[in-house]
């Protein structure tokens, strides 16, 4: 079928009559809000008692992708596996915001969640971060002692997916790209980053993948039922919809994790405590996508070498979204997952 | 994108599409093209999609694609030439807007007189867009360039799976020439990205462009501010202070819960046997 065909054309008015909104397909109550975040709870009756499990979202993008479809829902697969899930969801900043940093959001708002959590169930929560929210769940964890109670509990476990860690790899895209750009005078021009010309940048790293062939698939749904177009257009809408980034942040991220290395270097600090990672001594388990074109293996492989405690590690077959949508993160990595949260005391 | 915007609605809304030039699979795509192009990638594609889904033979492809390419060498150069002819309109109306300060057409005039730092932005304002002009050109002829040596590449491998010339090759789906282009260009395109020169490239783009906003920036808020009027940079201001000041009661925070882990420590310390 040639993209200009009656059928394509058909194709296309029954995606823009589909539903494109990216809305989680699971109930939620908020529970409490932070500085820049408003923290979700997804308990059902069933999982009331289980053990607290705090999501730390990247801040780039938006949690939704974690809860698209009834079959494919990270946290649907979390809350069957008996954990209270919670998930802190970034508000965007508006201009007045541009100036939020890294330690903000940290010893901020993730902190304050999770003190809130521990207070409620007389335990810590586990952590999991995504993507980014990894490299800040681990910040937070390096710092929890640091602290003294002030930057939140340690977790009682953490689990990172897809983090970038070491982004020292010549293989690593994105920070290859990053290695010669002045953020600081970047971000001085724009304020925030705008979501949308990330979603552009992320776009031109595989610009054939997310053009021709993907709206190709969307050709190939000509005979598919409108369920199958409504998820199409949901996961279009998620990857172009992301939210701004507060400039400040965005370029302490970009420094520091992308141009420095400075987690794994060890030269990251926040509020001037420096974040050293084998200060995260929780129980720590770590997956990645082998063919992640954003975060590469190489940039979230082996963080047990350089955390305090015991580092369980699983990669999948699959680039960086199927290990949030694919069978097989749900077949194998989440069930692996939640039997390993099982084990930790 | 608001126009290719409207060419898409009115597509779906039900007009006649198959009989319109709108209806095809690269006029759709190129609805999507807005200002979040920042590597000029997706242009280029609309117009390859476009060159390939008119032609009927792997011969008409490729001399489709060449000529897609230069059209967008050409659009380039204009947006180039464009940039400069935006920017004398700004200052023009700037000057308008903000008549007591004094302005210098040109960027040779030394800093001079009561108004050197407004001299030494104009100067810088003069320097910064060509080294952006020069950075923009730069990027974009790398992608071209790249684009043709894919078409190059994209006739020596259809002339290479038919073992014959592509001028006598048969008529071929677009979906099938589109898919061949694809295989071909992909990789290249990787390639390309992953060259140190290219990233090179690309960062100088960026720099150049964030020192020329910037530049555009501080005159703006210099002739907003000479008017009595609130600047960008005013809001700056606030709402830098505003973030000091919730930073600062954060970290009290943060002290306090500590002071109160220590004591509730302390407490079950001496409440122990």
């Amino acid at each position: 079928m040639t993209p200009s065909t009656p059928q394509f054309e058909a194709v296309l008015r029954r995606a823009a009559a589909a539903n494109r909104t990216a809305q989680p397909v699971t109930p939620s109550s908020v529970v409490m809000e932070t500085d820049n975040a408003t923290l979700y709870r997804y308990a059902t009756e069933d999982t009331a008692g289980g053990p607290p499990l705090l999501i730390v979202y990247s801040l780039v993008n938006r949690p939704a992708i974690l809860d698209l479809s009834l079959d494919r829902s990270v946290i649907r697969r979390l809350l069957a596996g008996g954990l209270d899930v919670h998930l802190l969801a970034w508000r965007p900043p508006g201009q007045a915001r541009r100036y939020l940093g890294l330690s903000d959001y940290v010893l901020g708002d993730l902190a304050d969640a999770s003190a809130w959590l521990d207070r409620r169930h007389g335990v810590p929560p586990h952590v999991l971060g995504v993507c980014q929210g990894g490299v800040l769940a681990l910040c937070q964890a390096a710092l929890a002692d640091a602290g003294a109670g002030g930057f939140g509990p340690r977790p009682r476990s953490l689990t990172t997916l897809a983090a970038p860690v070491d982004t020292g790899s010549p293989g690593d895209q994105l920070a290859q790209l990053a290695r010669s750009v002045d953020f600081e005078a970047l971000t001085r021009a724009t304020g925030n980053v705008a979501g949308q010309a990330l979603a552009g940048i992320f776009a031109s790293l595989k610009p054939f993948a997310l053009g021709p062939r993907r709206y190709r698939a969307l050709a190939g749904l000509a005979e598919a039922d409108d369920a199958a177009v409504d998820a199409f257009m949901r996961m279009e809408s998620w990857m172009y919809d992301g939210p701004d980034l507060a400039g400040r942040a965005f370029a302490e991220f970009a420094r520091g994790i992308y141009q420095d290395n400075a987690l794994v270097r060890g030269t990251l600090a926040l509020d001037g405590h420096p974040v050293d990672l084998a200060r995260v001594t929780c129980p720590v388990f770590s997956a990645h996508a082998l063919d992640d074109h954003l975060v590469p293996p190489s940039a979230a492989a082996g963080l047990g070498r350089h955390v305090g405690g015991p580092c369980e590690e699983l990669a999948l077959p699959g680039g960086h979204l199927g290990l949030f949508v694919s069978a097989r993160a749900h077949q194998r990595l989440y069930p692996t997952l939640i039997n390993w949260l099982r084990t930790i005391p | 994108m608001s126009a290719h915007h409207g060419e898409v609605t009115g597509l779906m809304a039900g007009e006649d599409a198959t009989s319109d030039k709108n209806a095809n699979w690269s006029d759709w795509l190129s609805g999507l093209r807005d200002s979040a192009d920042p590597l000029g990638v997706w242009r280029l594609m609309e117009r390859g999609s476009r060159a390939l889904d008119s032609a009927q033979t792997p011969a008409e492809a490729t001399r489709r694609l060449a000529a897609a390419i230069d059209e967008e060498r050409a659009r380039q150069q204009h947006g180039i030439t464009q940039l400069d002819q935006w920017l004398k309109h700004w200052a023009q109306g700037l000057r308008s807007l903000a008549p007591l300060l004094p302005d210098s057409d040109t960027g040779d005039v030394p800093p001079l007189g009561p108004f050197p730092r407004r001299q030494a932005l104009l100067q810088d304002l003069a320097r910064q867009q060509m080294a952006y002009q020069a950075a923009l050109e730069a990027h974009l002829e790398s992608v071209t360039t790249l684009a043709e040596e894919c078409t190059a590449a994209f006739r020596e491998a259809l002339a290479s799976e038919s073992g014959a010339p592509v001028e006598s090759l048969p008529v071929m789906a677009p979906e099938t020439l589109l898919e061949r282009w694809t295989s071909v260009a992909e990789p290249r395109y990787e390639a390309w990205l992953a060259e140190p020169a290219t990233q090179a490239r690309i960062a100088a783009l960026v720099n150049a462009w964030s020192e020329l906003a910037a530049t555009l920036r501080t005159l703006t808020d210099d002739g907003l501010e000479a008017l009595g009027l609130p600047s960008a940079r005013g809001m700056d201001d606030l709402a830098e202070e505003l973030q000091r000041q919730r930073r600062r009661h954060r970290q009290d925070m943060a002290e306090l819960r500590r002071e109160m882990a220590e004591l509730r420590a302390r407490l079950d310390g001496d409440s122990s046997p």
